[in-house]
């Protein structure tokens, strides 16, 4: 984790010095507006690309048959999507039969639920879930292959009233006509493949690869796994934000 | 450009069947650098020529640690198949970059790729090979032209085949590959839908010899059929719109005969190699003349010639080997272009016969200073160009400079650092420092002259 840490260090550092540059501020605030576009453009892909992070694939420890685990970011912090997964293996690795684990999960947005009780202008509803299949290989003793399949699939219904929308123009108003009355959903038969790679006993680093045959949509995952805490970054290259980092939770027996 | 991911391809190829390399010779690298190996485009093979300085968002640097890794598992596989049957393969690929050109913006790309794959042993002589691959390239600087920066594309690879050492020095290689390419030119387009999607399929022959002990031989044949299911030429369709609407459908599709050769010296260090191409298209005619379609059918011809040598500098502190690497490809066409200035205008036409014929030299360096740790350090300064036989540039507002010839030159300076982690775990960082120049100043559509920066960080896992 402190090499993790040096090398965000390193790239803060990088991004704030070219920061320095007034140039280089126009430019990101271009790509700024470039993202706020694509969220307002194809709203649907932002928020699955949120969905997914509360997702877990990874194989469950050889020594362990079950998992209970949640998302916190980007999930509850900052979305206050509540998110409970569950996981089970159903065969341990045997006689070069692969490990089988099964998966399901799912979330229901906190705030669209309270919010849509107390504001009269405000109307949302907005869950996710998922189930899955995998296996794992053991290659070496410091290495899994794992490969599986996933139903996903979420769904947004969203109604604001916004005051004063027709005194906007441009971005910003593509942006909130894109909110103001949103009924987008996608469901997603992923196929996946990826490798557990052993740090130490308890602490595992798992690269995974998601392909999507419904809309063509790639994912890349690194996990830092631990006992309680697992770490990592989501990647969504056509994702209107790409980089996402992940922080999840869970007890495994 | 997906020609990256193809050449990834052929190192697992060769990772899983160089466990069985014949006797007396080393692990034959000669096909994985080439983009022999897998099938392609036209414009895979045109662009695919400066592949040794192709820089994108991976740059230079990763390339000579991917050979590593490849080598690695292949030499794994060797070892690992005297106590299995099976030898699997996996590797896992990310980066991320940010490229800084001196025109257009700034931006980000990421490239992901993942391969699983492995090899059953059918008893001494025989063998079982297959091996999935799925990656994406995302925006980037390309080397030499033809590209937009945002460009992206997604591939899905899939290849299998059978090994037979039918003596202890002839090792004979048979495979079929499958590659759909999904693409995206412009934020216009959905993955799918994209007007250069295009798949392959493909088969291959390949036959490697050990009769001299240190100088393995080599050499293939192989086919593929390539097709473009949505392209289309947008112009022809707009003047033909009144008969039908696709009219000239198809227009890109090809078949592909491809010959190769290859030699290794010195224990491994020096390898030269040799392919030729050729290109025979399936519907698209040549055009002869300003609003002109002839009845010939399109042909290209490829052929490329390239060596490499791998040099150990010194021992004293870690150890520094130097790969230079060149090649030289050469293309010509009996297609030939009509540039328009106002679309569908014929008096703006200009026609100019062998438009697409060139010479393209490459040469590459690298040099890597690698330490016990598992840590080592890259710097590799690459040149190439891409020399136009016949096709003169253009001037700033698109007419052509009779009696001058295109050039382009690309310079790119790579220093990478790159970490072990964990086991089968590298950590890369790097800055690509890339110059391209251009006497064509026509860059309207196209970026021809720029100098761009690129920083990135990649992860590799292999196994």
């Amino acid at each position: 984790m402190r090499r993790v840490a040096s090398v965000l260090a390193l790239c803060a550092a990088l991004l704030a010095a070219a920061g320095a540059s007034a140039d280089i501020r126009d430019e990101f605030i271009r790509i700024g507006e470039s993202v706020a576009t694509k969220v307002a453009v194809d709203p649907a892909d932002f928020l699955y690309d949120i969905h997914l992070a509360s997702e877990d694939r990874t194989p469950l420890p050889i020594d362990k048959d079950w998992q209970i685990g949640t998302n916190i970011f980007p999930g509850i912090i900052p979305f206050t999507e509540v998110s409970l997964g569950v996981k089970s293996k159903v065969k341990g690795e045997h006689g070069g039969w692969p490990q089988i684990d099964l998966n399901a999960g799912g979330w229901d947005s906190i705030a669209s639920s309270v919010v849509g009780n107390y504001v009269e202008d405000f109307k949302g509803n907005l869950w996710g879930l998922r189930a899955g299949v995998s296996g794992s290989v053991s290659l070496d003793p410091r290495l899994r292959l794992f490969a599986g399949y996933e139903f996903s699939q979420m769904r947004v219904d969203v109604n604001i009233k916004f005051k004063d929308m027709n005194t906007k123009t441009g971005l910003e108003l593509r942006v909130l006509q894109a909110l103001s009355n949103l009924h987008v959903g996608k469901t997603e038969h992923f196929v996946f493949t990826g490798a557990e790679v052993l740090r130490t006993a308890r602490k595992r680093i798992v690269a995974e690869v998601g392909y999507g045959v419904v809309h063509n949509k790639l994912l890349a995952r690194l996990t830092w796994a631990s006992r309680s805490f697992d770490t990592g970054f989501a990647f969504y290259p056509e994702g209107a934000w790409v980089l996402w980092p992940i922080w999840n939770f869970q007890v495994r027996f | 450009m997906s020609f990256d991911s193809m050449t990834r391809s052929g190192l697992v190829f060769v990772a899983l069947v160089a466990g069985e390399a014949v006797s007396g010779a080393p692990p034959s690298p000669a096909p994985a650098a080439e983009p022999a190996v897998a099938a392609g485009t036209a414009a895979k093979v045109e662009t695919a020529v400066p592949s040794g300085t192709a820089m994108s968002v991976p740059a230079a640097a990763v390339s000579p640690s991917e050979v590593a890794s490849a080598e690695a598992a292949a030499a794994a596989a060797g070892e690992e198949e005297k106590e299995s049957a099976l030898v699997p393969f996996y590797s896992f690929h990310f980066t991320e970059g940010m490229s800084i050109p001196s025109i257009g913006g700034l931006f980000f790309g990421n490239n992901v790729g993942t391969t699983i794959g492995g090899k059953y042993g059918l008893g001494p002589e025989h063998a079982l090979f297959g091996a999935y691959e799925l990656s994406y390239q995302g925006p980037g600087m390309r080397a030499q032209e033809g590209h937009e920066f945002q460009e992206r594309a997604i591939d899905h690879s899939v290849s299998g085949g059978h090994s037979w050492k039918i003596s202890p020095s002839l090792l004979l290689s048979s495979r079929v590959q499958y590659l759909h390419e999904f693409r995206r030119t412009g934020a216009n387009e959905q993955f799918g839908n994209g007007l250069y999607d295009f798949w392959s399929l493909g088969l291959a022959e390949r036959v490697d010899l050990g009769l001299v002990p240190g100088i393995p031989l080599g050499g293939g044949l192989s086919y593929a059929y390539v097709r473009f299911p949505n392209y289309t030429d947008l112009l022809a369709e707009f003047q033909s719109a009144s008969l039908t609407s696709e009219l000239s459908g198809g227009a890109q599709d090809f078949h592909r005969f491809r010959a190769e050769g290859d030699a290794g010296f010195s224990q491994g260090q020096g390898r030269a190699w040799f392919q030729v191409s050729m290109l025979d298209y399936i519907n698209a005619k040549v055009v002869s003349g300003i609003g002109t379609a002839g009845t010939t059918k399109q042909q290209d011809f490829l052929a490329g010639i390239g060596g490499s040598w791998k040099q150990v500098l010194s021992k004293s502190s870690g150890v520094i080997t130097a790969e230079p690497a060149l090649r030289v490809d050469y293309k010509t066409s009996n297609q030939n272009f009509v540039r328009y200035r106002i679309f569908g205008d014929p008096s703006s036409a200009s026609f100019i016969q062998g438009n697409y014929d060139y010479v393209a030299p490459s040469l590459e360096v690298p040099v890597r200073w690698s330490f016990e740790t598992g840590q080592a350090l890259v710097f590799s300064p690459a040149y190439s160009m891409m020399a136009y036989t016949k096709r003169p540039p253009r001037d700033p507002v698109n007419n052509y400079i009779t009696g001058k010839r295109q050039m382009n030159q690309t310079v790119a300076l790579t220093l990478g650092y790159v970490a072990r982690l964990y086991a089968y775990t590298n950590w890369t960082f790097g800055y690509t420092l890339q110059i391209q120049q251009s006497n064509n100043k026509f860059e309207r559509f196209l970026p021809y002259n720029y100098t761009g920066h690129v920083v990135y960080t990649a992860l590799d896992i292999t196994y």
